[in-house]
């Protein structure tokens, strides 16, 4: 699971109201080199709660993700090298997404999670 | 700064940004006029004076045919604008211009932009008051020792308290179940000086009690984002008190002045606009074609003053608080100290808004984009280009010219309280569960019309494939980035080995939040849904999960099948199984093959027996379908298949209602199928037969074919989408929705 997925999961079990973002447990990750885009870099962004990205990159270890981004950066190529490194590049690979609100486990195995809810959660 | 004092030659340059769509300002920038094209500056400004005075024409690049034409006011360049845009002038020989508003690039602070009033009575918003002094410097202390004792929540870029109800920023609306302590006792006499306040007590909208209070404490520069309080949040009267330091509040309100005519010409646009689109990589989708103006006003919020928003002042102008260090007060540079800290007292609204400022209202407006367009989404000349959402944590952390597109403009998803039916535990979950390898390996044509739905979209997209299967679609398009989801773990971790992004997760309880992705696709997904309501909240889900605008593309297995005698081999689910299993029912039919046809088969070996339908098991038909020469393995398209024996064609027209419910069989060969483990068990369970002639074992899935015109009828019951396009492709009925 990247970072980006980790950005648009949220806990729907029924009645939840603050289930984003969701915590992560960390057992084991993995990084898988991708191609950077920077006109996707520049694109997804508006849409990101970046607090919650920099928040689930610090939890995943990495610490070059800055608290708040100005408009040069994303024209800047250290910058933007961080950003899809943390956002695309890191995988979590086992371990778990947490929902702040009722402390439901969503499991990741082999870098998948599972989101599906119990019968009493719809 | 008088302009009469100046000629035009000495007036000041100035240096123009991009462009605003649809955003009206006193500039205008003229191309196909200039001197290259034998006009000279001085004929333009006399031409263009006929609107009212003209400040400035100053040269756009370096072409010598394009201008910039500056007035004093938005509505004469409004008005030359609208005499000459696009039309032969006759002022100027009969040539044709091409005239867009033209924003200045300098981004002077509110304080320059717009007078700052010390009163509220010169600024003039009905609802608005500002008691300056209200509290003396002992009761501000205590206040703020008070707060300062009790712990903050830390925000982004500032810290909160909140008392009464919570505030939730995400839907920026009241937890009415969460209540909160009360109101600090501290802030007793402060209550009581209020209420003796003659706008409060003689409201026009009640107001008393107060019973929410958010306290925020804002660094020297951090602001607040433009936003009115959510209508349905609160009603009466909103006050806040300025304790600790000064502020600079600006008001705005926006006004919809209908469509103008039509702005784009792009090959006009001059070099120095450079990028013509924006930071977010597309071009300003706010109001398209209309125009909107805004009106500014400033107020200055000193230490211990009190700020009343009610009626208008409330519920139609946006408040904002500029990020400043300083402000420029009409000329004094005023510091706005170390902190600001503001005590907002507000009444929690139990029901909905019936305000008559319908418009910005959320309670009376269905669509709440328009909602997010009114408020954070329009740029504005004033450079600040892009907000963040109202009072939201990451509020300060988009700076200028990062627009922030609110991804939950809707509200939570809607709960359905559905458990999951046998039938589709069993035929569908269950059995994809069991042939998962085997099915992916089927699964590789792509669909002409799938395609060029994922190859329309948007470079960057986000496209959620709900129902995802095997991945088929997944990376499809290289520029954008797809998340799949699907109900079966082992297909998803076909997916995974692919190196897809996926989850496991059911279609119709997305954890997507809503409004992230750009598109969505559903691909031979919705027919194994068994009932009407389920089929709906899968539509209702996949379009929570776009953007507004974002489209999604639904395909779904026709009844109408090309190659009919692909019916035969099915199972129709019999009455009985229908009581049992299905609660649906369809609708008018127009060509019927029911299970009669299958009696006039010619097959050796049919083993059809009774004619009473209702007695055929699933097994029984499954057996005879098997023997009818279906090759193993199936393409998504339920066609293809061995060119079959003769079919009675005397099937006709049986019955009253077209079948659509029908156990369609998968074959999984001996040798794909693992050796003990879920086979064995699936055999056990009846979920499997063997059919040893053809050594393969075979299982049932459950589908819902639908007729023409069904998709879109259920479409039509889903609320804030509207229909793109519907067709008929490959025996599968198609439609493409989007959101509004």
């Amino acid at each position: 699971m990247r970072l980006l997925t980790h950005n648009m999961l949220a806990c729907n079990i029924k009645g939840v109201t603050k289930g984003f973002p969701l915590a992560i447990e960390v057992t084991k990750l993995e990084t898988k080199e991708s191609e950077m885009n920077p006109d996707f870099l520049r694109h997804i962004y508006p849409k990101l709660d970046w607090k919650a990205l920099h928040d689930a990159a610090h939890t995943l270890g990495l610490n070059d993700i800055p608290e708040q981004v100005e408009p040069a950066m994303l024209e800047d190529e250290d910058f933007l090298q961080k950003f899809h490194h943390a956002l695309l590049e890191v995988h979590l690979e086992e371990g778990a997404l947490i929902c702040p609100e009722t402390n439901r486990r969503f499991p990741v195995t082999k870098g998948v999670p599972n989101m599906l809810l119990n019968e009493d959660e719809v | 700064m008088r302009m009469e004092n100046y000629s035009m030659e000495e007036m000041p340059q100035i240096t123009f940004g991009k462009p605003a769509h649809g955003v009206p300002t006193a500039y205008l920038y003229v191309a196909n006029c200039g001197p290259a094209v034998g006009i000279s500056y001085s004929d333009i400004k006399k031409a263009f004076e006929v609107f009212g005075p003209v400040v400035n024409v100053q040269p756009a690049g370096t072409s010598g045919s394009r201008v910039y034409v500056s007035y004093d006011s938005v509505d004469n360049a409004v008005a030359a604008r609208g005499a000459w845009n696009s039309v032969a002038c006759d002022a100027l020989e009969g040539r044709v211009m091409v005239i867009q508003h033209a924003v200045p690039q300098t981004q002077p602070s509110a304080g320059e932009q717009v007078v700052v009033s010390m009163s509220s009575v010169d600024v003039g918003i009905p609802g608005l008051t500002l008691y300056t002094d209200f509290i003396t410097s002992e009761e501000e202390q205590e206040l703020l020792h008070e707060v300062d004792e009790r712990p903050w929540q830390t925000l982004a870029k500032r810290r909160v308290q909140h008392y009464g109800y919570e505030f939730l920023y995400k839907t920026r609306n009241v937890d009415l179940t969460q209540r909160l302590g009360e109101l600090p006792s501290v802030s007793e006499p402060v209550l009581k000086k209020i209420s003796l306040v003659p706008d409060i007590r003689n409201a026009k909208e009640p107001t008393l009690p107060f019973d929410q209070l958010t306290v925020n404490e804002y660094p020297r520069g951090v602001g607040l984002s433009p936003h009115i309080d959510t209508h349905s949040a609160f009603e009466g009267s909103i006050l806040s008190l300025s304790l600790g330091g000064p502020c600079i509040m600006e008001f705005r309100k926006y006004i919809n002045r209908g469509d103008s005519p039509a702005d784009d010409n792009e090959d006009m646009r001059d070099e120095s606009y450079g990028n013509s689109e924006s930071m977010n990589g597309q071009k300003d989708d706010c109001l398209p074609n209309k125009s909107v103006e805004v009106i500014r006003k400033a107020l200055f919020l000193p230490q211990r003053s009190l700020l009343i928003l009610s009626g208008e002042a409330r519920y139609a102008w946006h408040h904002y608080i500029p990020h400043h260090k300083i402000d420029n007060v009409n000329g004094q540079v005023l510091d706005r100290g170390t902190r600001r800290v503001s005590f907002t007292f507000r009444k929690v609204r139990p029901g909905p808004c019936s305000c008559t400022f319908i418009e910005h209202c959320d309670s009376q407006l269905s669509d709440t984009r328009t909602l997010a367009l009114d408020s954070s989404r329009c740029s504005i000349d004033e450079g600040t280009k892009g907000y963040a959402s109202v009072d939201s944590p990451e509020e300060g952390d988009f700076s200028n010219e990062i627009p922030y597109i609110p991804v939950e403009t809707g509200s939570q998803p809607k709960h359905f309280n559905a458990a999951t039916p046998e039938i589709e535990k069993r035929y569908v979950h269950k059995v994809y569960n069991a042939i998962a390898p085997h099915f992916s390996d089927t699964r590789f044509a792509k669909w002409p019309k799938v395609a060029l739905f994922l190859e329309s979209l948007e470079p960057g997209s986000v496209v959620a494939d709900a129902g995802c299967g095997n991945g088929k679609y997944l990376g499809f398009n290289k520029n954008c980035f797809f998340v799949g989801c699907d109900i079966s773990p082992p297909l998803i971790g076909i997916c995974a080995q692919h190196g897809h992004e996926v989850f496991v997760a059911d279609a119709l309880h997305l954890p997507h939040r809503t409004g992230f992705c750009d598109a969505g696709i559903s691909i031979a997904v919705l027919h194994h849904l068994s009932n009407e309501e389920r089929r709906i909240r899968a539509i209702e889900e996949l379009l929570r999960v776009v953007r507004p605008k974002g489209r999604v593309l639904f395909t779904v297995w026709a009844v109408e099948q090309e190659d009919k005698k692909l019916l035969t081999k099915w199972t129709p689910l019999t009455c009985k199984y229908t009581e049992e299993w299905v609660a649906d029912t369809g609708t008018t039919f127009q060509r019927n093959l029911s299970i009669n046809s299958l009696k006039s088969i010619n097959e050796g070996e049919s083993q059809i027996s009774s004619a009473n339908p209702c007695e055929n098991t699933p097994k029984d038909t499954v057996l005879e379908a098997a023997q009818l020469g279906r090759s193993v393995g199936e393409a998504d398209t339920p066609q293809q298949d061995v060119g079959d024996e003769s079919l009675s064609s005397d099937a006709g027209i049986v019955g009253e209602a077209e079948q659509q419910e029908y156990f369609v069989p998968w074959h999984l060969p001996y040798h794909r199928a693992e050796i003990g483990g879920a086979s064995a068990a699936a055999l056990a369970d009846g979920l499997a037969k063997k059919d040893d002639v053809k050594r393969a074992l075979v299982y049932n899935r459950y589908y819902h074919c639908f007729v023409e015109g069904e998709l879109q009828r259920l479409a039509s019951k889903v609320q804030g989408a509207r229909l793109v396009d519907h067709f008929y492709d490959k025996s599968n009925w198609c439609i493409i929705l989007e959101k509004l």
